[in-house]
């Protein structure tokens, strides 16, 4: 903003006054960041068209919309999807168990990656440590079809686990297609396959600690909590803060394949989340109008999160997201 | 991946806002309103008149309506039925496949042969069936569409018919049909069953045994059971506990529907509709359905059902029945009579049909989809149509050979009464290019290589399941509710009827759920099935 307003500032001394440093005309401006804005110009291009330009979709919100009759003809009907939203149990329901994996995955899911990368960042023995790293990140490789597959296999009904189980004359547990285990089930499945994934932010970020530090602490005699306490941790808090701030923005959205694959295994009242309520609704029910509503409300709910929580991080002299 | 929704829905919008500031001219024409669709009132054209091609003759004749014609031996000398009807151009083709996607048309010698037969060039977009509704629902809003398009029942289709696709009651209305003499040959009951929008003819029926689906079954595994072939309720649950034990379940579904079908079915429970004195009584509100629902949940809760039946797709809970982890799965009666689940199954077990524990068994509609065409120049309609023609060329043609089994010497040989696919064939067949299958095709018929005793099989079983056969007499029937939230009715239906079945709910839940199901639309749909009804077929 401030670079914006400058040259109009300046602009009353254009004259041959006093020797200032004249500000270049647009042109010349133009022509000295050509390159620069070349650069720029298909990133910017690419939020244009695939960010904002897309956001026009949203109308259909607002509309009866039939997907042959486009944006133009389809009838519109104001608010009546939002007010029909507030009234719907099963968007509640989904409200409720969005909130609930959501809240479960920041208490779980969330510091597993720190967790594991100050184990990895702890390994000194390098060739041990890439090894661990590569491990830990295949999983995020692998689909959820497979991954939801393979839960299904070790923990089903009539998986490894209770085949075992029932071959050695034990009882066996429900975990698969059980309801009350539904929401720690997909918490753990997202740990087993993005915890790895997940460390490389923070191992970055470890990296870039003060080696001198640690020496001081240590030859303070700080123990290796002290040392994570008192250097590690704050060192490395904008980037938590960071992690945390976008991690709440996208709060709504819980995983939509994962979750979609295990729904008709527990029933909608367990598993039914914000996204396949959008999907069954939309893309299957052909309820446009009133799926891109609820897609729209978590759309709202996700951007006042990020700057609530970015207004929080500021107060707290961190920098967030953005200032 | 989390995204999806609004990843979807803005792409979705993205090439919806395009088509409509591109060529709005193209979707000028439709009426936007939902009473477009509805047949109630309007002219309505004859159906095609029905035309019986007489091919090879039948070792086992159908007898009952609806009944498909018996084969033991493949015939020794074929007819032709069609002219070559394509004009040299490219012919673009949305369809559904089950199988592995075909080898580019450059390296295969099937499509190549059928390019050449047909004198056309045909573009394929294969969509896999399980994604095959969705993908539909997007198209819909394409406003590129293909010369051919596939339809399976999803929401507002039939508005996107009236507006968008070409209306062909002049060329197959009543006795014009005799221009195409195959399409004459499909079973009046396979037109019926798709119905008319707003009074007129729009697509061709891909016509299906009016068997239906019905429960095939390890008869090794139920015959050490003692279960007998006409089963009561009582009999069948004893079986189910007999034959389940170690790996073994008796009973496998998919999570859909849970084997609801055959329980309902096997309680006389109407095929989602009954009709009383005029008037449309859905399934949810009938003693008969209650009681299926009952049953199915006391078999699953005694553990008879395999547990992967609350994930399981229909592919997964196949293999368990080929695996013998599953004794008993509900699938289409025609892969019995045609020899894939022998030939799959092979000397491991029996594979075998089982009746309904009761005096019902729900009918097919008589068909798979139907096949509308974009609009275009009657010319080029005409030639659509004389294509599909040309692959609904019934058993015994060599048009009929060509589109399901290939080019002799190529993909076949020609052997005692079958035909003995070569390894070309593996890759180069019907399953992967179901041009013969999806586009048009012709009606079914029983036939199992080199096993008379199981096709004589398979034509009794057809009996006596069509003779206690129950139809859904809204089949063919237009609704603009039912359109618009049909689908969404029946999954907030099938969730609960689950939630019950599987024990995570009670049976008391179900009045409530049924209350919801005509509540929140089902009696609207009632009614206007019951005006469309009363207006005729």
């Amino acid at each position: 903003m401030t670079t914006l307003r400058g040259p109009r500032e300046t602009m009353p001394a254009a004259g041959p006054a006093a020797g200032r440093r004249r500000e270049p005309g647009t042109r010349r401006r133009l022509r000295r960041d050509a390159m620069s804005l070349v650069l720029v110009a298909p990133g910017l291009l690419y939020f244009l068209i695939f960010h904002y330009g897309a956001l026009t979709g949203y109308a259909i919100a607002f509309q009866d919309y039939v997907p042959f009759l486009g944006l133009t003809e389809s009838k519109w009907t104001g608010l009546s999807h939002f007010i029909r939203l507030l009234a719907d149990p099963a968007v509640w329901s989904a409200v409720g168990n969005t909130l609930a994996i959501s809240a479960l995955q920041l208490v779980f899911y969330f510091p597993a990656p720190l967790a594991l990368a100050l184990l990895l960042h702890s390994v000194t023995h390098d060739v041990l440590r890439r090894f661990v790293q590569s491990v830990v990140y295949l999983p995020h490789f692998i689909s959820w079809v497979i991954v939801v597959a393979l839960f299904q296999e070790i923990l089903g009904g009539a998986g490894l686990l209770n085949t075992w189980l029932a071959d050695n004359g034990l009882r066996t547990v429900d975990i698969i297609g059980n309801p009350d285990a539904f929401k720690p089930l997909v918490v753990a499945q997202i740990i087993w396959k993005d915890c790895g994934w997940g460390t490389i932010i923070f191992l970055a970020a470890l990296h870039t600690v003060d080696e001198h530090l640690y020496e001081a602490s240590a030859i303070d005699g700080a123990g290796w909590w002290r040392r994570l306490w008192h250097v590690t941790l704050p060192a490395i808090r904008p980037i938590i803060v960071l992690l945390f701030i976008l991690k709440l923005g996208d709060i709504l959205s819980v995983g939509f394949e994962q979750i979609f694959l295990q729904r008709n295994a527990v029933g909608p009242e367990a598993a039914e989340v914000l996204d396949t309520f959008v999907y069954y609704a939309g893309v299957l029910g052909g309820d446009w109008g009133y799926a891109t509503a609820v897609g729209l409300l978590k759309g709202i709910v996700g951007a006042v999160l990020v700057y609530a929580a970015n207004r929080v991080a500021h107060r707290m002299g961190e920098q967030g997201v953005y200032r | 991946m989390s995204a999806i929704d609004r990843r979807t829905l803005l792409r979705f919008a993205g090439i919806a806002s395009l088509a409509a500031w591109g060529v709005p001219s193209l979707t000028g024409c439709a009426s936007g309103g939902t009473g477009s669709v509805s047949n109630t009132g309007r002219d309505r054209t004859p159906w095609p008149v029905h035309r019986r091609l007489e091919g090879p003759a039948p070792d086992l004749k159908a007898g009952v309506d609806g009944a498909l014609d018996a084969f033991f031996r493949y015939p020794a000398t074929l007819s032709r039925s069609a002219d070559q009807p394509g004009d040299g151009s490219d012919v673009t083709a949305f369809i559904p496949t089950y199988g592995p996607p075909p080898a580019p048309v450059e390296s295969n010698r099937l499509w190549q042969a059928i390019n050449q037969a047909l004198g056309v060039n045909i573009k394929l977009n294969l969509v896999p069936i399980s994604e095959y509704k969705s993908k539909l629902t997007t198209l819909m809003a394409s406003n590129d569409l293909p010369d051919i398009i596939m339809i399976m029942p999803v929401p507002r289709v039939r508005e996107f018919i009236a507006a968008s696709c070409a209306d062909i009651s002049d060329y197959v209305g009543g006795n014009r049909v005799a221009d195409y003499p195959n399409l004459a040959n499909l079973p009046t009951v396979s037109w019926q069953s798709m119905g008319r929008i707003g009074g007129k003819i729009y697509g061709v029926p891909l016509s299906r045994a009016r068997a239906g689906n019905a429960l095939h079954i390890n008869r090794t595994a139920y015959d050490a059971a003692g279960a007998p072939l006409q089963w009561t309720a009582e009999q069948f649950f004893e079986s189910l506990k007999a034959v389940t034990g170690g790996r073994m379940y008796g009973f496998g579904a998919v999570s859909e529907d849970l084997g609801m079908p055959y329980h309902a079915a096997s309680h006389k429970a109407p095929q989602q509709w009954r009709l009383e004195g005029g008037a449309f009584v859905h399934m949810s509100a009938t003693e008969e359905y209650r009681a299926a629902i009952e049953f199915a949940a006391k078999c699953f809760q005694a553990g008879y059902y395999h547990p992967s039946s609350k994930t399981g797709t229909l592919a997964d809970i196949m293999n368990l029945y080929y695996s013998q982890n599953v004794g008993a799965v509900m699938g289409n009666f025609m892969n019995y009579a045609n020899g894939i689940y022998i030939d799959r199954v092979g000397d491991r077990f029996t594979t075998d049909l089982a009746l309904s524990y009761g005096d019902g068994h729900w009918l097919g509609t008589g068909l798979f989809g139907y096949t509308v065409f974009k609009k275009a120049s009657p010319e080029r309609v005409k030639m659509l149509l004389r294509i599909c023609d040309f692959l609904a060329a019934p058993f015994g043609t060599k048009e009929h050979e060509l589109v399901n089994h290939g080019v002799e010497g190529v993909h076949f040989t020609r052997g005692d009464g079958l035909l003995q696919p070569t390894e070309p064939a593996a890759a180069e067949n019907r399953n992967s290019l179901p041009i013969g299958r999806y586009i048009c095709c012709a009606p079914e018929y029983i036939f199992i290589p080199g096993k008379e005793q199981q096709v004589r099989h398979a034509f009794d079983i057809q009996n006596t399941l069509l003779s206690k056969g129950i139809a859904n007499p809204a089949d063919g029937l237009a609704s603009p509710t039912m359109d618009a939230d049909g689908e969404r009715l029946t999954r907030e239906l099938a969730d609960a009827v689950n939630a019950i079945i599987t024990g995570r709910a009670g049976m008391s839940t179900w009045d409530a759920a049924a209350r919801r199901w005509r509540d929140g639309g089902g009696a609207k749909i009632a009614d206007e099935l019951a005006a469309e009804h009363a207006a005729g077929r």
